[in-house]
């Protein structure tokens, strides 16, 4: 009954001062949508088509055909715009931020490319365009590949065929060759015969990116709240409650069960929210479940650090680092299939935390992480209680073994 | 003055452990998770299946050299094993290299000779298709010079595949120099800090502000005490109170601030005149920060709200900064990040 009026008094100080609460909610709630909001930018900015200038100063047959090669090509087409430029003008577009990047094809590079020598033609990309420099890179580097393919096989043929046919027919000859074998690299694309299937387990990246927020905001949620709620009770308030046989452990035990409970409603919320977002979520009993013991084991967590009396601040600091590595390792923020082996840990309550929230969107998902969740929220609650008790003892007071 | 500095540093030596704690977590995190974010990055890749179905000397040397590639994770497996990893996700796409590969790349065709399973979900699996393509590209452009060479002179197939495919070492032909650059040094030369590393650099900020905006709390206790009310009594001023707590709150602040950054730009192997400036700007701007921040505390009174109010400016100045979405000359984040 005693322990009754203990979690009546934590939930009328919830009520009454509900600006913990509040402040835990809003603040991750603005830092995620500023966050989200700033990637979408990224992306809505890349559905344009890449620009960038190339600056050719040795002006030949092959330079031309490599131009060509680069931005003729249908897929580069779609994906990168090239735009010849003096090098002046190159640096100006650079410096407004109007390009991505600047290739720069030195004087001498044909000739230096028959005779086998490589020297690089240098790309400058733009720092400030991160994605777009990015998706530069690749294109040209695998345009790179394909220039060093047909220009091999032109070479070869010059050395050792073209080179002793008399004059005229040499350069008609090598000519030829240039444009037969530039042209089947182009036609790399119909190697691939490509054949979709339906992928049932797999979340895809708008699905992935929910629940990374999801997560996050709820992980930046309890990190926040039981800071700003988790203040010890004064010597006075402890000696009274002790009075009518409540101690440090009671109180952690109220605590945890009021930090659970608001857990599981931000949760329910947060999933409720993506409903409304229109997004196809499967409500089962099963999920439901699973939010409750996402709740459970953080929450735990939380009052674990609770009842070994740590400072609020240093709590949220070993909080937010334990949990950056965990939605890491359980390939919260990248999928797990692109994690080395040794990152992604399956047995973490991270990753259960994760696979609950796959269940929501994946009809058939294969993981059953209820018995996990529960194990990581019995073991956390009984650390804390231990936790408690120890704190307890030290004060000479026990009285769950000494009271009715 | 200084005596406010010796009072609080005997109140710290009171809990160490705590206050070694507030002072050294980023130094800490960034000495140990260092390694871990490096090793994780750098092993971060594109898991795709390949089935080599013609098992020639071809295909092979595509798969190896394939596997070879950086940011691929080549995993070899059957052809139902394959498709089956990719509609349960486990693989992004698979590749199967059909039987007859090898000689159609030896007639000078290529197409069709690999198919590319992908889910509706596949998306960076175009990166692999990318260096598979060029694999093929190299062995089949050799065997069309092979060809050629073969019907138009004296010159064998064999003899023109291996001259062509000696033009690949120990460089390929054609190499690109990627070097990366931002509108503000094409006139000044290259910005020496990358992305990730600004990022942290503004983290540590934000933690250093934060210490010393939480700092301020003692200001507040001292008045709901009365403590400040009897320095007032007895000493008739209370300058040198509040001189010496600005010290303290400004040795706070660096002394959050600094080791960290250095060891984040030791670690992280950045020159050491690249080290020093970008420390020397970085204090600069938290000094001018903490000042500002110091005489808005003043100015509103010293009241709990402002403690709120200073969290809530500090942590969307890099929130803002860094998602970038404008209004960047009020943060002092992106002072930080935008050194002239």
């Amino acid at each position: 009954m005693n322990g009754f009026s203990l979690w009546r008094y934590e939930m009328r100080a919830t009520v009454r001062r509900p600006a913990p609460l509040f402040l835990s909610f809003f603040i991750p709630l603005a830092i995620i949508v500023i966050a989200v909001l700033s990637i979408q930018s990224f992306f809505q900015d890349e559905e344009k088509q890449i620009q960038a200038a190339i600056v050719d100063h040795d002006q030949t047959f092959e330079t031309k055909s490599l131009v060509n090669q680069l931005s003729e090509e249908k897929r580069m087409k779609r994906a990168l715009q090239l735009a010849p430029m003096t090098s002046k003008e190159a640096l100006e577009a650079f410096e407004r931020g109007d390009i991505a990047g600047i290739m720069t094809i030195p004087k001498g590079f044909t000739k230096s490319l028959r005779v086998g020598e490589n020297e690089p033609i240098t790309v400058m990309t733009n720092q400030e365009k991160p994605l777009d420099s990015t998706m530069l890179t690749v294109l040209l580097e695998s345009g790179a590949k394909y220039i060093s393919a047909s220009q091999s096989a032109v070479n070869a043929v010059y050395d050792l065929h073209i080179k002793q046919l008399p004059g005229n027919e040499r350069n008609q000859k090598l000519q030829e060759a240039i444009v037969t074998f530039t042209l089947f690299a182009l036609d790399r694309n119909e190697a691939f015969e490509e054949d979709k299937v339906i992928s049932g387990a797999s979340v895809g990246w708008k699905t992935h990116a929910i629940i990374a927020i999801v997560l996050t905001f709820i992980v930046f949620f309890i990190i926040l709240y039981q800071a700003l709620d988790g203040g010890a009770h004064s010597t006075s308030m402890s000696r009274r409650w002790r009075m009518v046989n409540l101690t440090f452990m009671h109180q952690v035990m109220v605590k945890q069960l009021k930090w659970w409970l608001i857990l599981f409603v931000m949760l329910e919320v947060g999933v409720g929210i993506i409903v409304f977002m229109d997004l196809p979520v499967y409500y089962s009993a099963g999920l439901h479940l699973g939010l409750f013991l996402v709740a459970l084991w953080l929450s735990a967590f939380a009052a674990c650090l609770y009842g070994l009396n740590i400072q609020s601040s240093v709590r949220s600091l070993i909080l937010a680092s334990i949990s950056i590595i965990g939605l890491i390792s359980a390939g919260a923020f990248v999928p797990e299939i692109y994690l080395p082996d040794w990152l992604y840990q399956k047995a973490t309550p991270f990753a259960f935390s994760y696979d609950v929230f796959r269940m929501a969107f994946v009809e058939q998902s294969e993981s059953m992480p209820y018995r996990g969740l529960v194990l990581w929220g019995i073991a956390f609650s009984s650390l804390a209680l231990f936790a408690g008790y120890r704190k307890e003892k030290r004060d000479a007071y026990v009285s769950v073994f000494t009271s009715k | 003055m200084l005596t406010y500095l010796s009072l609080h540093l005997n109140k710290w030596k009171k809990r160490p452990g705590l206050a070694l704690f507030i002072l050294l977590f980023p130094i800490l995190v960034t000495i140990l998770s260092y390694p871990f974010f490096q090793k994780a990055a750098e092993e971060t890749a594109v898991p795709v299946a390949i089935v080599d179905e013609d098992e020639s000397s071809y295909s092979t040397t595509v798969v190896r050299r394939v596997r070879e590639a950086e940011r691929l994770h080549v995993l070899s497996m059957s052809s139902p094993e394959a498709v089956e990893s990719v509609q349960k996700g486990q693989v992004e796409a698979a590749f199967i290299i059909k039987k007859g590969f090898q000689d159609t790349l030896q007639n000078g065709e290529v197409e069709e000779t690999i198919t590319w399973v992908r889910s509706n979900e596949s998306t960076l699996d175009v990166f692999a298709k990318e260096a598979i393509g060029a694999e093929l590209m190299r062995i089949s452009l050799n065997a069309k010079a092979g060809n050629t060479l073969e019907q138009s002179s004296s010159v064998s197939f064999e003899k023109g595949f291996q001259y062509a495919d000696q033009f690949w070492e120990p460089e390929p032909l054609f190499q690109m120099d990627f070097k990366k650059g931002s509108s503000e040094d094409v006139a000044q030369g290259p910005v020496p800090l990358a992305s990730w590393q600004m990022v942290t650099v503004a983290l540590y900020f934000l933690y250093a502000w934060l210490v010393a905006i939480l700092f301020l709390r003692t200001l507040i206790r001292d008045e709901e005490a009365g403590r400040l009310q009897r320095i007032r009594i007895t000493q008739y001023t209370t300058y040198s109170y509040f001189a010496g707590h600005f010290l303290v709150m400004i040795v706070l602040g660096i002394g959050t601030f600094l080791p960290a950054a250095i060891a984040l730009f030791f670690l992280s192997s950045t020159s050491v005149p690249v080290n020093a400036e970008w420390s020397g700007w970085a204090m600069a701007v938290l000094v001018t920060t903490l000042v500002i921040t110091w005489f808005l505390f003043l100015g509103l009174g010293r009241k709990r709200w402002t403690i709120i109010l200073f969290i809530a400016l500090a942590v969307g100045s890099f929130t803002l900064t860094i998602a970038d979405l404008g209004w960047t000359l009020a943060w002092p984040h992106s002072w930080l990040i935008h050194k002239p």
